[in-house]
């Protein structure tokens, strides 16, 4: 469909507000179902432990950690509490 | 050395950052000699570590975004679609055809001539290929194959060609492309120039291209960006077209998304223009409609078919 029959099945005149309004609805759409997912990948580096979610992102679907053994990249778990250490100064 | 990586990998979420967590059963221990031993004292047993090794690409985030919202075409258009082993890649670096003192050019009827059963051009050619062809001695340069120019062992090209007999050369494609597998067959029969495709299957070569344009014969699909290596047939690949992005969207571009998304688009629409009125039980009519239309499309994917025993004394 359309961005002008959207337009017009709104009764809407200004362009630039409906496409604004159509991010909005996509927005929500994304934040709710997954409709287009999309994959980053990123290394891992020994020691560090906090890693950026990407910029683009709407709603976080899953998190994986490549096994070098068999390369295959498995789902890994939330920790659900809060560990002791809150940092370590010395990882290795 | 990563392993069962579902089991010994955990992660937190804050705020923006991911943090990773390796859990281990183990002490901190030092290497005497060839042993490794624990240190005394060191507490043992089960711990969360920082991640303790470097993993080339080892996190995976999958996650919904805003792609490509608005596209050129409507979700329901996109029908090119094809599979099969016959696909060849191409890319603009390597040569399709080497000679050694067997290559001959023909100025009557410009012909390029190889010897027997050297190269089946019906399969590594197409009419309307723009090959570079260099190493010889007077005909380099590039060179378009002509309208039915592709026969066995021989091309006949549209540009003049000297008159060369038994010379080496190299002949390349000018192009980046998609062979369909036998020259002049339509096999890219759905597929237009400008679409967008995505190729899956391939060895080396999945990924999303841009058709520049299709040979008259649809033998080819000429992408924009070349292929990353050459490739032979044999692979099982499904090659299909998907919604190409526009950036800069108006009134004349699709919303990426299928008829009944783009009916519950409309509702947020009116919900929206019912708000900016103060016509608050308006908007969260239509709010509700959109959600509705939202949850049908979800439902639609999920078809739950239920199967009943019957009961063995049942009396019909």
């Amino acid at each position: 469909m359309t961005v002008q029959e959207i337009m017009e099945r709104a009764g809407m005149k200004e362009t630039s507000l409906s496409i604004a309004w159509i991010k909005d609805a996509f927005h929500l759409i994304q934040s709710n179902n997954k409709e287009h997912t999309k994959v980053q990948k990123s290394n891992i580096i020994d020691g560090i432990r906090k890693y950026p979610f990407p910029a683009d992102m709407i709603a976080l679907k899953s998190i994986s950690v490549k096994d070098t053994t068999d390369s295959k990249y498995k789902k890994i778990r939330r920790l659900v509490g809060e560990p002791t250490v809150t940092e370590d100064t010395d990882p290795e | 050395m990563s392993y069962d990586t579902h089991k010994t990998w955990l992660y937190r979420l804050e705020g923006r950052y991911i943090h990773l967590w390796q859990y281990i059963q183990g002490a901190a221990t030092t290497t005497l000699g060839d042993y490794k031993i624990r240190l005394p004292g060191e507490y043992y047993g089960n711990q969360l570590i920082y991640p303790n090794e470097d993993i080339t690409d080892g996190l995976r985030v999958e996650y919904t975004a805003l792609i490509e919202p608005f596209v050129g075409d409507a979700w329901e258009d996109l029908t090119a679609r094809i599979s099969g082993t016959s696909f060849i890649f191409q890319d603009t670096s390597t040569a399709i055809y080497t000679g050694s003192s067997n290559l001959d050019f023909a100025a009557t009827g410009k012909r390029i001539n190889f010897e027997s059963g050297e190269i089946d051009t019906s399969i590594a050619f197409y009419d309307g290929q723009s090959i570079v062809v260099s190493g010889t001695s007077s005909n380099n340069g590039t060179f378009t194959v002509a309208g039915g120019g592709v026969n066995t062992n021989q091309l006949i090209v549209t540009e003049t060609v000297v008159t060369e007999a038994n010379t080496s050369g190299v002949i390349k494609s000018a192009t980046g492309a998609i062979l369909g597998g036998t020259a002049g067959t339509n096999t890219f029969t759905d597929f237009l120039a400008a679409d967008k495709i995505r190729v899956n299957g391939s060895a080396s070569n999945d990924g999303d291209y841009t058709v520049s344009s299709i040979p008259s014969n649809g033998d080819a699909l000429v992408v924009s960006s070349a292929p990353s290596a050459v490739e032979a047939a044999g692979e099982s690949i499904t090659i299909y077209q998907i919604p190409a992005e526009d950036a800069t969207p108006d009134e004349t571009n699709h919303v990426n998304l299928n008829r009944l998304l783009s009916l519950s688009v409309v509702d947020y629409l009116k919900a929206q223009l019912a708000d900016m009125q103060g016509n608050v039980q308006m908007k969260e009519y239509y709010m509700r409609e959109f959600w509705k239309k939202v949850g049908d499309n979800e439902s639609n994917k999920r078809k739950i078919s239920m199967t009943f025993p019957t009961a063995p004394f049942a009396v019909r």
